[in-house]
């Protein structure tokens, strides 16, 4: 049985080849924190890293990321830690709150490549991530401010 | 539980250290804990204190708050824990939130516990704070005898009893560990309730961080969307070619058979939105696992007879809705004086025509059910608005008794509207019922489409009735105004309607409508014309063709952008500026005075309570156009080139729970001749603002919500079943171009209103009457992309 190592651990996974990774971490590995919201890869709810990059992950085959580095939401941070996460508390991003696993994995890949981005950056690496409670002028204030507050490792 | 007894109250069944021979029961566990791992610990819990349905203390003084509405985004539960903390004087780090399980016993405890409307807080302020108020009492006399001080004497604060006299205190939780207060509140205490002075609110007013912030950021909050229970199946739909009227002629599912591992069978159901919508018919295919349901879907042949009638597309359905007035008797939603009369002698008659799109919830959490029958009670897992409504029509569908089903709620994520209906919990429940297993069904990104509930299609019909005689005052130029508005209900019911004899008439005429429900707020306006009339048409091929949802704003978002886009008309042909006519219209005469103020006419005191809340009316929307107006730099000469304003106000969402808002849209244009909006100045009198950043949030989500449907969202019906089917497609507000916001707050400090959708309705108008202050040209139907770019 093949191998997918997801936020460090090693799951044993019994799926068809071509099923999309988002179902496997929700369904199979019980990693919920991973949204579904339209299956095409329009939307970034599903978004994960593989290998530190963002991707969607109802748009990878899970047997392309065998022997991949998967990293969820929920292996982001131990507890409430990455400071994107605090960001997200300090300016009180979340509303519905569904789309947030996404828009954070996203903005923490983005940062790692481009830490001092500008805004126009911001809002073009961010532009994928649909929220529909509208919450992006919060999303990209807590960016600018994990930008300004100069961490050194996101 | 002991009877209430007003000369003494009999909640103090045990207390410690207090003379009398009572049963000490518990006053030698004060302040312990059970430790079931410590065969030692005491096996006996202090009683929990719990007066009411909205609230649990325990004998530790944490206190648990419990939340019958559903957490759709709005943070209601912090709002509501606010409140309650607030009366009972409780310390906000040892308040924590619940959303309970609504079953047909529960009900008969809260009442229905809808959520929509933007009505939660309007309604439950005065309950909530009065519970707590009453608790608090209790809280006080019983701490005051524990201290053997007078009741009177005491205070509570922060979480104690306070004697100032003798310099004593004691917690709540001490009070609670040696004493039980077994009392259930009554309704005549609630009205005796000693409420708070808002000068003295400590926590309501406050920005505090809501309480389920943390969970939404690291994967660990719970959606319908993640239930799971042992054994459960999966549901895919495969959904017919029209939204309504088409039938399952057969299913044939042998291929799946043969080359789906996991697939199991294939049901033949139907379901609608809530009794009484329109049903349709589904064939659901299940399976071990979502993927292979998905697989099996589309290699199930499912036969459909598909009535030509239900073969309609947008064109033919918007032509519908143009001559239907011509066809049809209307019916009247309000009525001033006699606008007949001013329209046949007027020197001139000012007409225009608006129209608009439907719009489609797309909430990001597609619609879901898990449905586990337990010893033959049938559990959902589901986000919906109104889990007390959902379990009686549950229990319909599946011909059991209502004491058969139970909901557990689930934070929902998003509705706007679209977890108000229930049709894939119905679908869920069949097939619960038929297999005998638990179902969890997941509708996709098209099946959401394709199944859902868009807000209707709008024509608007406008006559301004308009003297030549330049020596009246502009105001009184506009002699009358009939508005004649095509649409259809989000939901079936009736409504009132209000005729009022003349513009300083106060008590209305009422009647009631039918097929109007969501379709018609906002068309009351509130200027003060002497004769003014609203004629409503309900639209029976639009809910014919789609079950019709009621989506964030309901009409006003078309009835507001056709009102205010109108009223520029009119200033503009009267030559003077919008916003002047505007305050001129906005004096609160009749019927637009709100609420009255004071119980009397010589009285001081101030009425209060959620039907002051439209107390100040039309007044109210000229102070926040004024204020919005002053924040923008109204009119002033420092006006960049190709760029200009528009204004608009709202009283959104409906005359019994009015949030008066008014807003500057600042627009620019590109040398292309798209249109930027650049910033979007508003200002909402919400009355009270029990936690302002939490309402600035639901403002800045409104406004790009407004945007959205502004210049881009259109769902078109082809042949009976929407065209675009994802996000690809569709297309809405994404994280770019954003206008700044310049969101200010006002409270009149009568009563707390809504904030989730009132301002969404200013943005379309604003932004219109902007690209005609700028270009000249008048945009008459939404959304905008149409007509963009302007050369």
């Amino acid at each position: 049985m093949p191998k997918l190592n997801v936020n460090n651990k090693s799951y044993l996974v019994d799926a068809e080849p071509d099923t999309p990774l988002l179902w496997v971490l929700r369904e199979e590995l019980r990693l919920t924190g991973t949204k579904f919201g339209c299956g095409g890869g329009h939307c970034g709810a599903c978004t994960v890293h593989v290998n530190g990059e963002a991707v969607r992950s109802c748009q990878l085959r899970v047997d392309d990321v065998y022997g991949a580095y998967i990293t969820t939401i929920e292996g982001l941070s131990a507890g409430i830690e990455h400071p994107v996460q605090k960001a997200w508390i300090e300016h009180q991003v979340p509303q519905c709150g569904y789309c947030h696993s996404g828009q954070i994995m996203q903005a923490v890949s983005f940062l790692r490549r481009n830490p001092d981005p500008s805004d126009d950056e911001i809002a073009s690496a961010m532009r994928g991530n649909l929220c529909r409670c509208m919450t992006y002028t919060r999303i990209n204030k807590a960016i600018r401010s994990v930008v300004d507050a100069d961490i050194q490792e996101v | 539980m002991t009877q209430f007894d007003p000369s003494r109250r009999k909640f103090l069944i045990t207390s410690a250290g207090a003379a009398g021979g009572l049963v000490i029961a518990q006053s030698a566990l004060a302040g312990q804990v059970v430790n079931l791992l410590d065969p030692g610990s005491p096996l006996v819990l202090p009683e929990n204190f719990s007066p009411c349905v909205w609230f649990t203390m325990q004998s530790s003084g944490e206190t648990n708050i419990h939340i019958f509405k559903q957490e759709l985004g709005q943070h209601v539960g912090t709002a509501f824990a606010q409140i309650i903390a607030e009366e009972l004087e409780i310390d906000w780090s040892k308040v924590s939130i619940d959303y309970p399980e609504m079953d047909s016993v529960q009900v008969t405890k809260t009442g229905h516990q809808g959520t929509g409307g933007s009505m939660s807080v309007l309604d439950n302020f005065t309950p909530l704070s009065q519970s707590a108020a009453v608790a608090r009492q209790f809280l006080l006399e019983a701490g005051a005898e524990i201290l053997g001080s007078e009741p009177s004497d005491c205070i509570a604060q922060k979480g104690h009893i306070i004697d100032p006299i003798f310099e004593q205190k004691i917690s709540y939780g001490e009070i609670l560990s040696q004493t039980t207060i077994d009392h259930v509140i009554q309704p005549e205490e609630l009205s005796a309730a000693q409420l708070k002075d808002r000068s003295d609110y400590k926590i309501i007013g406050q920005s505090l961080p809501a309480l389920d912030i943390d969970e939404k950021v690291n994967g660990k909050a719970r959606y319908s969307i993640d239930a799971y229970v042992p054994n459960m199946v999966y549901g895919k739909m495969s959904l017919p070619p029209t939204r309504l009227g088409s039938k399952v002629l057969s299913i044939n599912d042998a291929a799946a058979r043969e080359e789906i591992p996991g697939y199991l069978r294939t049901l033949s159901l139907s379901a609608a939105g809530m009794p009484g919508m329109g049903r349709t018919d589904v064939a659901l295919v299940i399976a071990e696992s979502f993927p292979a349901a998905m697989r099996a879907a589309q290699m199930i042949d499912v036969q459909w007879e598909v009535p030509e009638s239900q073969r309609v597309s947008s064109d033919a359905l918007m032509a519908d809705a143009k001559s239907l007035p011509s066809r049809e008797k209307g019916a009247t939603v309000l009525k001033v004086g006699d606008v007949d009369t001013a329209l046949s002698e007027a020197d001139q008659i000012l007409e225009a025509e608006y129209q608009t799109s439907m719009i489609e919830h797309a909430a990001l959490e597609p619609r879901n059910a898990l449905v586990q029958n337990i010893d033959g009670v049938f559990h959902i897992y589901a986000g919906h608005h109104m889990g007390s409504q959902l379990i009686e029509a549950i229990a319909g569908e599946l011909g059991v008794g209502a004491s058969k089903v139970v909901f557990h709620p689930n934070l929902v994520g998003g509705s706007f509207g679209d977890k108000i209906y229930g049709d894939q919990v119905t679908i869920a429940a069949q097939a619960c019922q038929v297999l005998g297993k638990p179902v969890k069904v997941m509708l996709t990104r098209e099946d959401q489409f394709n199944f859902g509930h868009p807000k209707t299609i709008s024509h608007q019909t406008f006559k301004a009735a308009i003297s030549s005689n330049t020596a009246l005052s502009p105001q009184s130029r506009l002699q009358g105004l009939r508005h004649e508005l095509v649409a259809a209900p989000g939901s079936p019911g009736v409504m009132p309607a209000f005729s009022y004899g003349n513009i300083d008439s106060v008590k209305p005429t009422m009647t009631m409508i039918d097929n109007a429900r969501g379709a018609v707020s906002g068309a009351d306006h509130w200027y003060d014309l002497e004769h003014a009339e609203v004629q409503y048409y309900y639209q029976k091929l639009m809910t014919d063709l789609i079950p019709v949802g009621h989506v964030r704003s309901v009409g006003n978002f078309y009835t507001v952008f056709a009102i205010e886009s109108f009223i520029d008309e009119i200033a503009h042909e009267l030559d003077v500026d919008p916003l002047d006519l505007r305050l001129s219209l906005l004096k609160s005469r009749g019927r637009n005075s709100g609420a009255p103020a004071r119980a009397a006419d010589e009285s001081d005191v101030l009425l209060t309570g959620a039907g002051q809340v439209t107390v100040g009316g039309g007044q109210r929307l000229a102070n926040t156009l004024k204020i919005a107006a002053g924040q923008a730099n109204y009119g002033s000469p420092l006006q960049k080139r190709n760029s200009a304003q528009g204004i608009a106000i709202a009283a959104a969402e409906n005359r019994r729970n009015p949030t008066y808002a008014a807003c500057v849209a600042d627009i620019e244009k590109t040398s292309g001749g798209n249109i930027n909006v650049k910033k979007i100045t508003v200002c909402a009198d919400v009355g009270i603002a029990i936690n302002p950043d939490g309402i600035r949030s639901q403002i800045e989500g409104s406004l790009l919500w407004g945007m959205s449907s502004t210049f881009f969202e259109e769902a078109v019906l082809e042949e009976g079943r929407l065209r675009e089917t994802n996000f690809d497609a569709y297309k809405w507000q994404r994280n770019s171009d954003l206008p700044e916001l310049d969101i200010h707050i006002v409270e009149n400090g009568v009563h707390p209103s809504g904030a989730g959708e009132n301002t969404l309705s200013l943005v379309a108008p604003a932004v219109c009457n902007a690209i005609h202050n700028l270009t000249g040209k008048r945009l008459r139907s939404l959304p905008l992309k149409h007509h963009l770019p302007i050369v």
